[in-house]
């Protein structure tokens, strides 16, 4: 995961720093501990997040190359005894650059409105999320940040029918079947989708079960009205859009409101 | 299309000059073809514009686009023309801070004017809030897509952003949450619809 633009530039902000304290100690080799320690620890956070931008591809290679190979002589000469002079050196490059070089193409890169978007639909989400829930989420916000709108709606729907299963299962099956049996003493659509054999006692047999059932019997259980499920029913219907070969082209926006639907009509409503 | 190509070539000319010599005729041609296409974008909203000034011709379909031939994304089309009436401009000329060309939409060549940095930043602040609320419908500003536009208009000081931001608690915000967003007050958002009417009036103009 990338690191943030402002924990990248705390960093800088501490490289800086020491390299004014290493300045005023000038080719000494009396260095406080604390200095050394705050070296080698600059060091390893420049190491650590370095592979990462360097996949990301928004900085220059060259740069990060020379970055890489003053961090680790900086690492390397934190252990041992060696001169102010010569640890400032190390950092001179990187304080004097990486803002430009480092920094800026970051902010871009998470203020592009492809981030934007992924974090906005991460934020749509205002009901708690189960870990399992959170994964496919996280995946949706990646498949937005390189236009995969038609992913990142199944990825959505994943998580909401996750959600759904958790809710029933909290409930119990017995309450379910019961829902199922009120369900069919209902007649016309949607309630006459719902078959005899929804009446499923365990997770494997609830994972068998068609969404649209699901969300037929889980107004009995849960209490949402028509509304709700004529809304949730639209969903599915795009997401089955989106899954399927068609002229259907949702845009990152559709994604968006996909996301902050499915938050108000399944995940607030349903607990 | 071309009436005002003069000052455009002057200063693509102007910077050819900067590059190195065996790059000038390529960056020429590359400048003076991002001129061309510019040109090409806009052309739509003027066609309506002296379309509908002539009055020859059908009113523009607004149901289907909803900015008098700007293709607005359907799914912010309320709140676009929502956004244009309280900031008092024109679907045509709020469609011109943005670029509804790339999905998700961007801001256009925007410049944001302020006294000092901090002035600047805040501005900016209203204006992502502007452009959020037309996604989502909250006026809440994302941080990094305000540091990357404070960059833009060479307004971002990493030392004292978070403070500008912070500072305004009260007066335009909120809430300032460092480092993830920042949410408008009624009086920002007051003054957001003020200063997207600025700028979308001087889009237009230019």
């Amino acid at each position: 995961m990338l690191p943030t633009s402002d924990a990248l530039e705390s960093l800088l902000t501490r490289a800086k720093q020491l390299s004014g304290a290493l300045g005023k100690r000038g080719a000494s080799q009396r260095i406080q501990p604390a200095l050394k320690t705050e070296a080698g620890a600059i060091a390893r956070e420049w190491l650590s997040v370095s592979p990462v931008l360097r996949e990301a591809a928004i900085c220059e290679g060259a740069k990060l190359d020379q970055y890489d190979a003053d961090m680790q002589g900086l690492l390397a000469g934190s252990a041992v005894h060696s001169r102010a002079s010569a640890l400032r050196k190390k950092l001179k490059a990187f304080v004097e650059g990486a803002s430009g070089a480092v920094v800026v193409p970051l902010i871009r890169r998470a203020g592009s409105s492809e981030q934007v978007l992924a974090r906005q639909i991460e934020a749509a989400f205002t009901a708690p999320l189960t870990s399992g829930e959170a994964t496919y989420v996280d995946e949706a916000a990646r498949c937005v940040t390189v236009a995969a709108y038609r992913a990142a709606m199944i990825m959505l729907w994943a998580a909401g029918i996750a959600h759904l299963h958790t809710a029933i299962e909290s409930r119990g099956f017995p309450a379910f079947i019961k829902a199922v049996d009120s369900t069919q003493t209902r007649k016309g659509h949607p309630f006459s989708i719902v078959k005899a054999d929804a009446k499923v006692s365990s997770r494997p047999e609830l994972q068998r079960l068609p969404d649209a059932a699901l969300l037929v019997v889980s107004m009995e259980l849960f209490g949402y009205d028509l509304q709700v499920y004529q809304e949730l029913a639209r969903l599915l219907g795009q997401r089955n859009d989106a899954a399927h070969p068609g002229q259907s082209q949702p845009g990152g926006q559709d994604v968006q409101q996909f996301a902050a639907k499915l938050n108000n009509n399944l995940f607030t409503m349903v607990s | 299309m071309y009436e005002q190509a003069q000052p455009e070539l002057d200063r693509i000319l102007t910077l050819v000059k900067s590059c190195p010599e065996e790059l000038q005729a390529k960056g020429f041609e590359l400048l003076l073809h991002g001129y061309v296409e510019s040109q090409l974008h806009r052309r739509p909203v003027e066609t309506v514009k002296e379309t509908h000034n002539g009055k020859s011709g059908p009113a523009p379909d607004e149901s289907e686009d909803g900015a008098d031939g700007v293709v607005v994304p359907a799914a912010i089309r309320t709140r676009f023309k929502s956004l244009a009436t309280r900031s008092k401009v024109t679907p045509e000329q709020l469609a011109d801070l943005f670029d509804f060309n790339t999905d998700p939409f961007t801001f256009a060549s925007v410049t944001v004017e302020g006294r000092n940095y901090y002035e600047k930043a805040r501005k900016v602040a209203l204006l992502v809030a502007a452009k959020s609320y037309l996604t989502t419908g909250r006026w809440v500003a994302d941080w990094e897509e305000i540091k990357a536009l404070c960059i833009d208009n060479s307004c971002y000081d990493a030392g004292n952003f978070a403070k500008a931001m912070r500072e305004a608690t009260g007066m335009l915000f909120k809430t300032v949450n460092v480092p993830t967003s920042v949410e408008l007050n009624s009086l920002g958002t007051t003054e957001a619809h003020t200063l997207v009417g600025q700028l979308a009036g001087n889009a237009a103009d230019q």
